[in-house]
């Protein structure tokens, strides 16, 4: 299989007025053809960001400090604005999250993703609207929907509709950026199937988001665990759920019901995360972490493959 | 749509009835007698009956007011104290000139200001955009008499390039010139005000603008459409600034629909023969009928305005339905 998507050592911060903020530090993964990738973690660990920086869609005060990102053989790191914008859409897409304004309310739907493949693609506005039309029933959408406009979707439907628009012109790689957040559970595992079979079907690549580990286990091949900016840990996604190594992924598992295995007391991580302003040095779990020893606060843990195909950065391999 | 339409009509008429009662009541407090104005003392105390019953001062204050209020609904505005003309004329000619100067000039400070608001927005922190707001608020802050008087003293006095006031200039009108000898000689009479205007306008509707885009940027369909990989010129104008504009609409309705009702102080200053001299004019002279009839126009016009932008909100904007 080969690789479409790898990040090497990739960081990126925020300067803010307090001092920088370093949202992904030191971030390394691949992602093979045909391959789904889950990507977890808590509130504020780096999960958005690092979409972002894939799509070099970031704040004014942001910039990727180091670090590359080589998707279809190309580091897009030096790329400018301009060949960026061959590459979103057309390379990598996004799937946003339906609840957010991410569609414009002045405009109809079917026109903004007709606007899309417009930018794109050599062809006339007609078939353009034909491509839509079958994206709608791809999605699950009566295409006549396409003259309404978003507020007159509902949840659910918009977020068919954005996941169409993200099909618009036929890109490699998709980022679902927590498609279900906001749906309520029935619609959720509707979207999660869509969302599924489409990749499936398609044959895409793409990089779930998501801070429910049960809606990755559902949907990914592989699971990356994200904590303050850091990959901790990275594999399959069955060798990941039989056997977490990370103390924080053991305590994330532990923290979610499950449905099938005995009632057991979730237990909930102790602790906050750490300020990204002032990172600490060594692991930045360590102080949340329950077997954390002496060298977790000097230093900081290599991201390294443990065992094959597991990746993993912690001091204590348990 | 309809029944919203309805209900916004009536609404209008009572607003504009309650209007025309306090401007009635208004006229009535100041502490002097109209008919002063008309009256010399050299007249017998039979002639000053005559003139007052004339126009109706004789009656009590309240039959005053119904007589008043009927007149209204006819569409009869009275006639002036002070020229004896039908008000309704005065009205409309002056009306015309103040279209003239201050509607055209709220158009173009409105589109001078948008264009640069939009422009600055979208390079928020530059030293372009810090230029424009200083300026902007500059001119916005000034007094505009100040203003006023230092252009005419510079342009119009020293440089010796504008006129110094007026519409026309009479003595090439008696010689009855061609149109075109006209409408240069009245062009040559508006530049001086229009630009005065505009210089003192723009910068608040910039700001707004400014104001307006910077929160849209923040919105995340802005977002989606710079990850669609749309071009810049499409993003700022398609989907940033449709959005921006929607409540710019309602602030240029309203400001059109005053110009109409003229700039007070710059039609004085330019000596500019617009409406909003000639209320001024009319108050000092105490002749009620033009006020009045001034006024009655004015709120009505403001009041449609009000009313015309409500309804094109909701075709701006569709997520807007009465």
């Amino acid at each position: 299989m080969d690789t479409v998507l790898e990040i090497k050592n990739l960081g990126m911060s925020y300067d803010t007025t307090e001092g920088s903020v370093s949202a992904v530090d030191n971030v390394s993964f691949r992602i093979m053809n045909g391959e789904a990738m889950g990507l977890v973690g808590e509130s504020g660990c780096g999960k958005t960001s690092l979409g972002m920086c894939i799509m070099k869609l970031l704040p004014e005060n942001a910039k990727i400090t180091n670090g590359e990102i080589i998707f279809d053989g190309e580091d897009i790191v030096p790329k400018t604005e301009d060949e960026m914008r061959m590459i979103r859409w057309k390379g990598v897409s996004m799937i946003f999250q339906a609840a957010m304004n991410a569609l414009n309310p002045v405009y109809k739907v079917g026109d903004q993703i007709i606007e899309a493949i417009v930018a794109h693609e050599n062809i006339k506005k007609e078939e353009a609207r034909e491509k839509v039309r079958e994206l709608y029933k791809l999605v699950g959408l009566s295409p006549e929907r396409m003259e309404n406009y978003p507020h007159e979707y509902s949840g659910g439907m918009r977020q068919r509709a954005i996941i169409a628009m993200a099909l618009a012109c036929d890109p490699k790689f998709i980022i679902a950026d927590e498609p279900t957040t906001a749906l309520d559970v029935i619609v959720q595992d509707e979207i999660i199937d869509e969302i599924k079979n489409i990749q499936k079907k398609l044959n895409m690549i793409m990089m779930y988001i998501s801070h429910d580990i049960s809606v990755i286990a559902e949907t990914c091949d592989k699971i990356g665990v994200m904590y303050a900016g850091n990959f901790i840990e990275y594999a399959d996604t069955f060798a990941l759920f039989d056997n977490p190594l990370h103390p924080y992924t053991k305590a994330l598992m532990s923290s979610f019901p499950s449905i099938e295995g005995p009632k057991k007391e979730l237990k909930p991580v102790p602790g906050e995360p750490p300020n990204l302003l002032n990172p600490p040095r060594g692991c930045r779990f360590y102080p949340r972490c329950s077997y954390a020893e002496e060298i977790c606060r000097n230093e900081r843990p290599e991201f390294i493959e443990s065992e094959s195909g597991h990746f993993l950065a912690c001091h204590r391999v348990i | 749509m309809g029944k919203y339409i309805i209900g916004r009509i009536i609404q209008i008429i009572i607003t504009f009835f309650i209007v025309m009662s306090i401007i009635f009541l208004l006229f009535r407090i100041i502490p002097s007698d109209p008919s002063s104005f008309l009256l010399t003392p050299s007249m017998t105390a039979e002639a000053k009956e005559t003139i007052r019953k004339q126009f109706g001062l004789d009656e009590p204050i309240a039959v005053q007011y119904f007589i008043y209020l009927k007149n209204f609904v006819h569409g009869n505005f009275g006639t002036s104290f002070y020229s004896g003309r039908p008000v309704m004329s005065i009205i409309m000619e002056r009306m015309l000139n103040s279209i003239l100067l201050i509607t055209t000039a709220v158009i173009i400070a409105y589109i001078i200001g948008v264009s640069i608001g939009k422009a600055i927005a979208w390079k928020r922190g530059s030293k372009t955009e810090k230029f424009f707001v200083i300026l902007g608020l500059w001119f916005y802050t000034t007094f505009t008499p100040w203003l006023g008087i230092m252009f005419l003293w510079i342009f119009s006095f020293k440089l010796k390039l504008f006129p110094l006031g007026g519409m026309i200039t009479p003595e090439k009108w008696i010689l009855d010139p061609s149109l075109m000898e006209k409408i240069c000689d009245m062009g040559y009479h508006l530049i001086l005000p229009l630009v005065t205007y505009v210089l003192l306008w723009f910068g608040g509707y910039m700001l707004l603008m400014r104001n307006s885009m910077l929160e849209t940027l923040k919105e995340d369909y802005i977002v989606t459409a710079r990850a669609k990989g749309l071009k810049e010129k499409v993003i700022k104008n398609k989907h940033a600034a449709r959005n921006a504009m929607l409540p710019i609409v309602t602030a240029f309705a309203i400001s059109v629909s005053f110009s109409i009702g003229g700039a007070v102080l710059i039609e004085t200053i330019f000596s500019w023969p617009g409406i909003g001299r000639t209320i001024v004019e009319a108050t000092l002279r105490q002749d009620y009928p033009l006020v009045q009839g001034a006024f009655a126009v004015i709120t009505l016009v403001v009041l449609l305005a009000n009313f015309v932008a409500d309804i094109a909100y909701a075709y701006l904007d569709p997520r807007i339905s009465y």
